[in-house]
């Protein structure tokens, strides 16, 4: 009996030895989160709360821009690291970051310029080294060869001033550059540090400073940035909270700062709080209802089916659904913030019309499948129009499934009917068309093989002049909602971000790649 | 006993090779694949076949299967295909989290069950009996998740004395330790009873009484002590439910652990670190059985007579 109790005792002992050694050090605590957060930084006569800290919903993974697309990494990245262009949230235009200028001598030929005297964060100055060093390494990088795989030629003309010769031309290249696995790193920093120190080296106004797998990623403010103005804020955290609600409790509890997408269920509590603030965006994120055109077995490849349930579907209806009514109904394939949107009638809400053209093709009673992924806005919005498409007398059998066998499915099975699906371009207007709408588009899941929208594709993303330009993309935006009708276009949802009272600098990107750049509170 | 050690140590090899098997078969059966979730939204049908071939997932199934088992003799798992790290390297900085909050649950279900136990067998078909079980039953039936986001709002929101979530200081684990023993103290304490039941009833406590032992030492004494002895048994199965049902835990607390980390890379279809991630299980999982094995045979000189014949 005296062995058992040495074991129940070694066994207590490592137990407890193991839960407190865990928690008492390492440096995992010695920069807690939170820890921090009371007390202010003086600024002229505006005091600032020093620490911020953000809720994020998915892991941050790694701190190198070129190995990752995740938005969740790349909203870190946002801040520590710079592109050569990217979007003015304020415009919504593609302007320069690291670039001062830019020129297109032809569409294969392009010449920048870059801003003069900016820091990195081991005080190296940006140079066209840089910028090279950054192409080359990302040539090898699967997440961006495919970016630099369009470059036949990158000529140095001084340390500012580089130009590139492209394989194939491409007016709208500067869009390449906002790509944010591309942002730039320095070169010697590379040379005189360990790859994984060196990728944290960036131009941005934050500097990296801890990483805790899961759990949250810190950054201080970079004291000598030049191209940004200094933070008001010292310390900005990023905490990993997967859990909806467990976000919304740490909001309340003063835990964190600013929430990223807060639960539906509590927009209204956040909008109408005194001590919380709901700030939305439209997302560029188009949501649709889609047909596999390829499918001739399904009255789904018959254009007149396709237009009568574009008249048939009540948006508003599915945007109350899906959204709780945060969402802009739209009228349009192409999204409504980009270049070249025409704000064109499309196909409204006309049920009488819808039950005639169903009438007509002897729809009553006809059956037809629908998959979508198992996110809560898409099963709300195929439950949805499964209920509307109801009132027509047409059964709709929904399936739902995990996005990775959504995606699998709409690549392989050819026998699909419909699908509920949302596209969300990046950059500029021919990415909006070229992928999920022209034949040899990677994320055409609709199947639409149409020559003559191919060859407007092609000629909308050649042609030089604006005017032109604008009226080709105006014609695909007419034929592809109301003749074609891959999609029926329903709505771009509103992003949304919860914060405390106060907080400020939290900027929504429409792409997901939020900006924190200048994310700060006043606390006097 | 060494020889049966030793017996043991390989019998862990088909085990693994088969939970090997299992998981890298199961995982290319799913439905969908990292490269499409992973390329950018304008990535061409080209680029994405590019980006597949780059990451090593071109060739067949048994392909595949034998360059990853010849690499995992070599003690390679290999590279995390979301995160482009090795995946030794990422399990080992979440395997702490998971096993201070698995050791934190055992500590809590340990000093809730072996009280209750013990009082519902000395009171035996009493109240105090029916309560204990009662409460044994709510912990094994109560949703972690939702038991998790309960506690939260009590001690978090309303009482703010714990913090909701993350990792951070030692107050962060109570509340997810408590989540986590809750369940296994109701089947901890269940055991503990019927096991304390049968101790009682013996003859060596009978003849402690008559030669005057006060009831408080034959039981804390002499009956506790064997009663022990079935828990020290099932101590590895419990480590083993500790970890696996850290899942929905470490999801709700924020914790970062292993459970979240395997989840996440099957739903992202990241094979290397999901199969990665579930061999290290395994491996731990046979470590602790075989050590529970030795520690039994230690306390109980029956077992340890049969390892010797």
């Amino acid at each position: 009996m005296k062995k058992t109790r040495l074991i129940a005792l070694l066994l207590c002992i490592v137990m407890v030895a193991t839960v407190f050694t865990g928690c008492g050090g390492g440096n995992k605590e010695t920069a807690a989160p939170g820890s921090e957060s009371s007390g202010g930084q003086s600024s002229g006569e505006t005091k600032y709360k020093k620490e911020i800290i953000i809720a994020i919903a998915d892991e941050f993974t790694t701190i190198d821009p070129t190995e990752t697309t995740a938005e969740s990494n790349q909203i870190v990245q946002d801040c520590t690291h710079d592109l050569l262009t990217d979007t003015n949230l304020a415009t919504m235009q593609n302007e320069g970051e690291l670039v001062e200028s830019w020129e297109m001598i032809a569409p294969d030929h392009w010449k920048f310029k870059l801003k003069e005297g900016v820091k990195f964060h081991d005080g190296t100055i940006l140079n066209v080294d840089d910028v090279d060093f950054t192409f080359k390494r990302a040539a090898g990088k699967s997440t961006t060869s495919a970016y630099m795989a369009k470059i036949k030629e990158f000529i140095k003309i001084d340390d500012l001033n580089f130009e590139v010769k492209l394989k194939n031309g491409d007016v709208d290249f500067n869009y390449v550059f906002a790509a944010n696995c591309l942002a730039i790193l320095s070169k010697e920093a590379f040379e005189s540090m360990p790859e994984e120190e060196a990728v944290k080296i960036g131009t941005g106004p934050w500097k990296f400073e801890e990483f805790v797998q899961a759990d949250y990623v810190s950054l201080v403010r970079f004291e000598e940035c030049t191209l940004y103005d200094v933070p008001n804020t010292e310390r900005l955290v990023f905490r990993m909270i997967p859990e909806a609600s467990a976000r919304m409790i740490a909001l309340e509890n003063g835990e964190v700062d600013a929430i990223l997408s807060p639960s539906a269920t509590d927009y209204k509590r956040l909008a109408e709080s005194d001590d919380f603030q709901l700030i939305t965006q439209t997302g560029r994120g188009q949501h649709y209802v889609a047909f596999n055109l390829s499918n001739k077995n399904s009255i789904v490849s018959n254009p007149k089916f396709r237009e009568a349930v574009a008249y048939a579907i009540n948006k508003e209806e599915m945007v109350m659904a899906a959204w709780d009514g945060y969402a802009q109904v739209s009228t349009s394939i192409m999204c409504r913030d980009m270049g070249y949107y025409a704000d064109i009638e499309g196909i409204g809400y006309d049920p009488q019309k819808a039950q005639a053209m169903f009438d007509e093709l002897g729809a009553k009673g006809l059956k037809i499948h629908l998959i979508t992924s198992d996110a809560i806005h898409r099963v709300k919005m195929a439950e949805n129009f499964q209920a509307q498409m109801a009132k027509y007398g047409i059964t709709v059998t929904v399936e739902f499934m995990q996005q990775a066998a959504l995606i699998e499915r709409l690549e392989k099975d050819k026998s699909v009917e419909m699908f509920v699906l949302s596209w969300t371009p990046g950059k500029n207007a021919d990415y909006m068309f070229r992928n999920p709408l022209h034949s040899s588009g990677g994320r055409n899941y609709a199947y639409l093989k149409d020559p003559e929208i191919d060859a407007l594709i092609d000629a909308a993303a050649a042609e030089t002049d604006t005017a032109k330009r604008a009226q080709m993309y105006e014609e695909l935006q007419i034929r592809l909602t109301t003749e074609i009708i891959p999609w029926v276009p329903i709505a771009q949802a509103t992003l949304t971000l919860g914060a405390a009272k106060g907080v400020t600098g939290l900027l929504l990107h429409p792409g997901l790649v939020h900006q924190f750049k200048t994310a700060e509170k006043i606390i006097n | 006993m060494f020889r049966y050690i030793f017996q043991r140590f390989l019998m862990m090899i088909p085990v693994i090779l088969a939970v090997s098997f299992v998981v890298y078969y199961l995982m290319d059966l799913a439905p969908g694949d990292i490269v499409s979730m992973m390329a950018p939204q304008d990535a061409t049908e080209a680029e994405i076949e590019m980006m597949r071939e780059e990451m090593g997932l071109s060739g067949t199934l048994p392909e595949r299967y034998l360059r990853y088992m010849f690499n995992l003799l070599k003690g390679d798992l290999g590279e995390s295909l979301s995160m482009k790290r090795p995946v030794i390297e990422i399990f080992f900085e979440r395997f702490p989290a998971t096993l201070k909050l698995a050791f934190g649950s055992i500590l809590v279900a340990l000093l809730i069950s072996v009280p209750l136990g013990v009082a519902a067998a000395t009171h035996h078909r009493s109240w105090l009996d029916g309560t204990s079980m009662v409460t044994a039953m709510l912990g094994l039936s109560m949703p972690s998740f939702w038991l998790g986001l309960l506690l939260i709002i009590v001690f978090s929101l309303k009482l703010g004395i714990l913090p909701s979530g993350g990792s951070s200081g030692f107050a962060s684990i109570i509340l997810p330790a408590i989540t986590l023993g809750a369940g296994q103290a109701g089947n901890l304490t269940r055991i503990t009873r019927s096991s304390m039941l049968e101790v009682i009833r013996q003859d060596y406590l009978r003849t402690a009484r008559a030669k005057g032992v006060s009831e408080k030492a034959v039981i804390y004494k002499h009956a506790l002590k064997n009663a022990l002895i079935p828990i020290i048994t099932i101590f590895g199965s419990t480590l083993g439910n500790a970890l696996g049902g850290a899942v929905a835990i470490e999801t709700v607390f924020s914790w970062p652990g292993v459970g979240r980390l395997t989840v996440t890379a099957i739903n992202t279809r990241d094979m290397t670190l999901a199969t990665g991630c579930i061999i290290m299980f395994t491996i731990f999982l046979t470590f602790t059985l075989l050590l529970v094995d030795i520690a039994y045979a230690y306390v109980d000189p029956r077992i340890k007579a049969q390892y010797s014949k």
